[in-house]
């Protein structure tokens, strides 16, 4: 993971409106219609993916996830980290506009 | 003039002067008759003192010339096939050879050069209904596949050549680059109906590698699919929608084989 992906804003992620997703057995297929590209994201990516619905930062994910799949936190940490950037280098997710506009700012 | 044909929703005509050639043309364009007529393509023979001595006009205006008649033939269908892609909009096209028994089919998608007409001209000969060589349409409303039967274009060393009857002498010529044979000439005839997409076979010839078929997840199928789409961008997230469902309807697989014969003998038996 690059130093770049490390320092992810504590925004609230939300799907970019460019990319259709379709969700089969717990893999996801996106379309993203800007770049016309494709990605194919695995069962973990997956469940970030679909919690992804603007209400949530990235430390709300690790929070979420690592108690629900009984994962420590900084494990569950490095992993969100590196998906949402990801996500997010390919343009896939942008932060949601709220009121409070706290993207932009570190995470730690 | 021979026609009027359809290719998916488009229209057109040939002309041909060379009476061999246009005996065998009307059999190879056969499975796309009908529709309401449009483009007319001619094929003209310009004599034998002229240098490029073939032409291939469409609606009098000229596309190609050439000294060597397979590649005027060539052309002539290649060009056909290149706007029956480029103004389907009804139809999700898929970079796929097709064929279905019982209304259930087998779609293959792969890049050029995999195999995919040679497999699909093996199993045209064992039975199948053909349905397509290279543009496999989706119709987006009910997700199953409208037939887009070309003429199959078998490479000069595809071993689906063996299959063929005979090729009449007066067209040899035209045809040293590609076979181009309908799916009579393989003995069998094309799907003249829908047919629902069952079973979605990435293949892959490599010479002299034992024949391996594997399973993929739906959602690879899907990624199978959309990476092989002629016009996804045209179809937006309704047509990743589409291919979802077909995906949930239907089993994914890759095959890599060195053998026409066990490709075939796969394939059948998961179409079952």
């Amino acid at each position: 993971m690059s130093q770049e992906r490390s320092q992810l804003p504590a925004a609230r992620w939300t799907r970019a409106p460019s990319v259709s997703a379709v969700e089969l057995d717990g893999e996801t297929v996106l379309y993203d219609l800007r770049g016309r590209r494709l990605h194919l994201l695995n069962a973990s990516a997956t469940v970030i993916w679909a919690a992804l619905d603007g209400s949530r930062t990235s430390d709300d994910l690790v929070e979420e996830l690592s108690e629900a799949f009984g994962i420590e936190v900084e494990t569950m940490h490095d992993h969100v980290t590196w998906v949402l950037a990801t996500l997010r280098e390919e343009g896939l997710i942008e932060a949601a506009s709220s009121p409070g506009g706290r993207a932009g700012r570190g995470t730690r | 003039v021979l026609g009027p044909y359809s290719g998916l929703e488009y229209p057109f005509c040939v002309r041909v002067m060379d009476p061999d050639l246009r005996s065998y043309l009307d059999d190879a364009l056969a499975p796309l008759r009908g529709g309401p007529g449009g483009q007319t393509y001619s094929f003209v023979d310009h004599g034998s003192a002229s240098r490029r001595r073939y032409s291939i006009y469409l609606d009098g205006l000229r596309v190609v010339r050439t000294p060597a008649p397979s590649v005027a033939l060539s052309y002539l269908l290649w060009h056909i096939n290149r706007r029956a892609v480029r103004v389907s909009e009804r139809y999700l096209l898929i970079h796929a050879s097709s064929a279905s028994r019982d209304g259930r089919a087998v779609v293959l998608p792969a890049p050029s050069g995999s195999g995919k007409t040679t497999l699909v001209a093996a199993l045209v000969r064992r039975g199948l209904a053909y349905i397509t060589d290279e543009a496999t349409a989706i119709d987006p409303a009910t997700g199953s596949l409208h037939p887009y039967p070309k003429p199959l274009a078998l490479g000069p060393a595809s071993p689906a050549g063996d299959l063929l009857t005979s090729v009449p002498p007066g067209v040899r010529a035209f045809l040293e680059s590609e076979r181009h044979v309908g799916p009579a000439a393989l003995g069998g005839e094309a799907e003249d109906g829908a047919a629902r997409p069952t079973v979605i076979v990435s293949p892959r010839y490599v010479a002299g590698a034992p024949t391996v078929i594997e399973a993929i997840s739906r959602a690879q199928t899907v990624l199978l699919l959309a990476q092989n789409a002629f016009n996804l961008e045209g179809h937006g997230g309704e047509g990743l929608e589409v291919l979802g469902r077909i995906a949930r309807g239907s089993n994914g697989y890759t095959l890599v084989s060195g053998s026409l014969e066990e490709a075939c003998d796969a394939v059948v038996t998961l179409l079952g």
